[in-house]
């Protein structure tokens, strides 16, 4: 087979799923299996779908939503890999703070929404503050194992060069535990976005995850609305999550496991 | 060319003159010291190097090569003894230090470019980026290797990336070049290339080299004085002076009469148990 074929089999696959999976779809809603007000039929749905994304209030909707997610985002990355670089680099610091961020990566961040409305209302604050709370403790362990688990040879080169400080910090205690960091981002990434969604779905902040609410508000009739959104949260998971997947692999270029990636394509395309 | 008769060194020379560029007496090194798992590695090394002197230290593996040059470039500290870089105590890495380390496929990094991960200590040390450039390419010249910068280090073959490394530790003008088995990973003829482009940079720069090695007739070949240590934990066993001139060619140097010599006193002494011995 040669390369130019084999890249367009590549999309039919999962092109292919997708079509299946919506015509499964009409096929159970049309033919009766569900009532439309327990399920709205595929095509309904996409003419909701069609309708709203000619409609402003869809984009700010997403806007709302991604926003919430960016920057609960960068809040969380930059005091994990600040806080999480620093407890890692002291024996003593690590060893208290251990059991500390155990409990409170335990904790559901839904569970301290509840406070967070109260505190905060139904404002964009509230959701950058749970989606960070959220996003935080996890990644602060990968940081913490990322920067631990640099070869010591890596840091004895540092020290040997004169390399030292915030120099070194971002130019070989970053690079050297980004593979576990860009781990923890992928995974943050999407329950950034599940938090986001949902804070404005029981918080009632503005975003998709309100919308949607609306839409069931608004009894049966905009019932295919409600999944319109549905689908649109779905599809910004996928966005994000290939945005990450390209970040990635320009990023880490020069890692191992992305070498191997790219050495076992072209074995793959011979 | 090498003369026969036993003459001082111009190392010995030196010495009475007293620059000194490194000191290492009574070092003792116990790993996880005060645990059960406590480990001597270094039992008592001492030995001195002069300014310009290429001096390699063989021993078997596992002998305490590795920590012998971690102590003396101030990466791990000694449990006791007393070592000094250019007449001041040793307390961290100084800055005219240059080491080149036993496995050059960590110790370059894999995120930067050959140029960046050579102009690394010159960035650390303030030199401006266009200075910096001119710089790095020039030492990789130096080292025999033309028009790498744009490549990483994994792109290139174990003998390039070594002399990416050899490059970095150059590229500031080191004091003293400290290097831990540095040809132990390539073939036989790269390895001839590289202990000639070291011997040509030490002739070039006028640096002191301290080189750590298993191989006798590499140590031989390359140095001006060998610090033989005996097996793990380690002691110093001999040191051996090496009159064979500054002139060293791989083929000659390595069949004359004063190499063989010393190679078989020096093989009498990591060999104690040879038949002649007994
Ligand atoms: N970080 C460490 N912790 C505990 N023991 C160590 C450590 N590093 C080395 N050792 C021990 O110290 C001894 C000397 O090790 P070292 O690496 O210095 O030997 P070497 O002469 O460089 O060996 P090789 O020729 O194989 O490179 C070994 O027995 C080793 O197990
Ligand atoms: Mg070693």
């Amino acid at each position: 087979m040669n390369a130019r074929m084999s890249r367009s089999y590549r999309w039919l696959a999962p092109a292919a799923a997708v079509v299946a999976a919506l015509l499964l779809w009409q096929l159970v809603t049309a033919g009766g299996l569900f009532r439309p007000d327990q399920f709205p039929t595929m095509v309904d749905t996409l003419l909701a779908l069609g309708k709203a994304v000619a409609t402003p209030a869809y984009w700010i909707s997403i806007g709302s939503t991604v926003q919430a997610w960016f920057l609960g985002m960068v809040i969380a990355s930059v005091l994990a890999i600040t806080i999480g670089s620093a407890l890692a680099f002291n024996d003593f610091a690590f060893r208290s703070a251990a059991s500390v961020i155990e409990i409170f990566k335990a904790i559901p961040a839904i569970a301290i929404l509840p406070l967070v409305i109260l505190v905060l209302g139904s404002t964009l604050p509230m959701k950058v503050f749970l989606i960070s709370f959220g996003v935080f403790w996890p990644l602060v362990i990968q940081v913490i194992y990322g920067v631990r688990s640099m070869d010591p040879v890596v840091l004895d080169t540092a020290r040997a060069l004169g390399v030292r400080g915030v120099r070194r910090f971002v130019v070989v205690t970053i690079p050297s535990a980004s593979p576990y960091i860009a781990t923890g981002l992928r995974i943050a990434s999407a329950s950034a976005l599940i938090l986001a969604v949902v804070s404005e779905l029981v918080g009632g902040a503005a975003g998709i995850g309100r919308n949607i609410l609306q839409a069931q508000n608004g009894g049966m009739t905009a019932y295919p609305v409600m999944y319109a959104y549905l689908l649109t949260a779905g599809l910004l998971g996928i966005v994000l999550t290939g945005a990450f997947f390209l970040l990635e692999r320009n990023v880490m270029h020069w890692h191992e496991s992305q070498r191997n990636i790219r050495s076992n394509a072209e074995g793959a395309l011979k | 060319m090498s003369q026969s008769t036993v003459s001082p060194t111009p190392s010995a020379e030196s010495r009475a003159a007293g620059s000194e560029v490194l000191s290492v007496e009574g070092l003792r090194k116990i790993y996880n010291e005060g645990k059960p798992q406590a480990k001597t590695a270094i039992d008592d090394v001492s030995f001195s190097v002069t300014k310009g002197e290429f001096v390699c230290i063989v021993g078997p593996s596992g002998a305490g090569k590795t920590t012998l040059l971690r102590c003396i470039s101030g990466l791990a500290k000694p449990s006791s003894g007393k070592l000094a870089f250019e007449g001041a105590p040793l307390t961290a890495v100084p800055d005219q230090l240059g080491l080149v380390f036993q496995d050059y496929g960590r110790s370059l990094y894999p995120w930067f470019t050959n140029a960046k991960n050579v102009g690394l200590p010159l960035a650390a040390r303030g030199v401006p980026k266009a200075q910096r450039t001119r710089r790095v390419s020039e030492i990789l010249a130096s080292v025999g290797l033309g028009h790498v910068e744009k490549q990483y280090p994994w792109e290139l073959s174990g003998g390039m990336q070594q002399r990416v490394a050899i490059a970095r530790a150059l590229s500031y003008q080191p004091d003293l070049l400290l290097m831990d088995e540095p040809f132990a990973s390539v073939d036989a003829q790269t390895r001839f290339d590289l202990e000639d482009l070291i011997l040509s940079v030490r002739r070039d720069l006028g640096i002191t080299v301290v080189l750590v090695t298993h191989d006798i007739d590499e140590a031989i070949y390359l140095s001006d004085r060998i610090v033989v240590l005996s097996g793990s934990p380690s002691r110093v066993r001999e040191v051996v002076d090496v009159p064979l001139g500054r002139q060293r060619e791989q083929v000659a140097t390595r069949a004359s009469d004063e190499f063989l010599g010393l190679r078989r006193h020096l093989l009498d002494l990591v060999m104690p148990h040879a038949p002649h011995a007994a």
